[in-house]
């Protein structure tokens, strides 16, 4: 198995921690909860040990008036603050190695079958549902009494639906009761979810994930980064055959798109991609500062 | 230049975005947000699960 997926099951232990749950039958309430999920990973779910940053942003921003109705000024600067630690150090690298959902796409891409590919435009979709959804549907829209929904979780998001919904309604067979086309809505977006990643890379990453689109602003301007050797570089195309994002590196080094997961580097025949952290690289010898390269300008 | 500005620009400025987050984790700690996220994500979201409707 390759060290990436090494790394995604780690942090899928990591996030998903509290084992007790089918004794318990109700959520981990221990501190860790205070910590930011890197990836898509519903606090709903029984065995999460952290919290989903999508879900808590959204509580927060639904709740916002109400918070201000108490004096209390909460406008998400924890969870965004959290949010946007991680994309400066990684960006999108954090869905190529610590999303959980990222992880089960992966796994499921990888069962024989015929492989298509994703229309390039519809990689917008989802920085209109970061937009919309998470953002200004939650802090708009609201009831009387002031307080907002959280339009993601509760319409679309399939992560939630499967780590969530499904346990909890086996766990507690009490909440079936409350049961209604939402749940059916939802279950149906993820059946297509999972069907399409059998045919297609990482369809949601690509196409639906808003906290993957959060990430990607960063993706050009994070710690930890690929580079391109131009002078090495002899423009093969390899680098787009193995990229699971669709992408070739060589065109759009540190695209928005590129989850870093470095198949590009493994499969280079040139070794023309690297990897740098703050400009520096590492894991080659011989390559000092990052003023002795010469990078494509991004 | 560019060999110049590029690796000022891939340092400091994912720095800057680090610790500027990093200084909003503290703030938003300071004023309750990290109760009230504690609070929600140790309850059952119903929406998360998919009911209503």
């Amino acid at each position: 198995m390759a060290v990436r997926h090494w790394v995604q099951t780690l942090f899928f232990f990591l996030t998903n921690g509290y084992w007790n749950f089918p004794v318990t039958r109700s959520l981990y309430k221990g501190p860790l909860k205070l910590v930011c999920s890197p990836g898509l990973n519903c606090f709903s779910c029984p065995a999460a040990t952290t919290y989903c940053p999508l879900g808590a942003l959204q509580q927060l921003f639904a709740g916002i008036r109400l918070s201000w109705q108490t004096g209390q000024i909460h406008v998400g600067l924890y969870v965004l603050g959290a949010m946007g630690a991680m994309g400066g150090l990684f960006g999108r690298m954090i869905c190529g190695w610590a999303c959980p959902f990222g992880l089960l796409q992966d796994l499921l891409h990888k069962i024989r079958s015929p492989k298509f590919g994703i229309p390039n435009g519809l990689r917008y979709v989802k920085y209109l549902l970061l937009a919309f959804m998470v953002v200004i549907l939650p802090l708009v829209v609201v009831d009387v009494s002031g307080n907002g929904q959280t339009w993601f979780c509760k319409y679309i998001c399939p992560a939630g639906t499967l780590e969530a919904g499904l346990p909890m309604l086996a766990l507690r067979p009490s909440l079936r009761a409350g049961l209604g086309w939402i749940f059916v809505l939802k279950i149906s977006i993820l059946v297509g979810v999972l069907t399409a990643s059998v045919f297609a890379s990482r369809p949601f990453c690509r196409v639906g994930c808003p906290l993957g689109a959060f990430y990607a602003l960063f993706n050009r301007s994070r710690l930890v980064r690929l580079s391109l050797d131009n002078a090495k570089c002899t423009d093969c195309g390899g680098c787009r055959s193995v990229c699971p994002m669709g992408l070739q590196f060589n065109q759009s080094p540190n695209d928005r798109e590129c989850i870093s997961c470095l198949a590009c580097r493994k499969h280079c025949p040139s070794k023309a991609v690297g990897l740098e952290v703050g400009g520096w690289k590492i894991g080659e010898k011989g390559q000092g500062g990052a003023a002795e390269e010469s990078p494509r300008p991004v | 230049m560019v060999a110049e500005v590029q690796p000022r620009r891939r340092l400091w400025l994912p720095l800057g975005i680090v610790v500027v987050s990093l200084g909003m984790v503290v703030a938003g700690f300071f004023l309750g947000e990290a109760d009230r996220v504690l609070a929600q994500a140790t309850q059952i979201c119903l929406s998360c699960i998919g009911l209503g409707g």
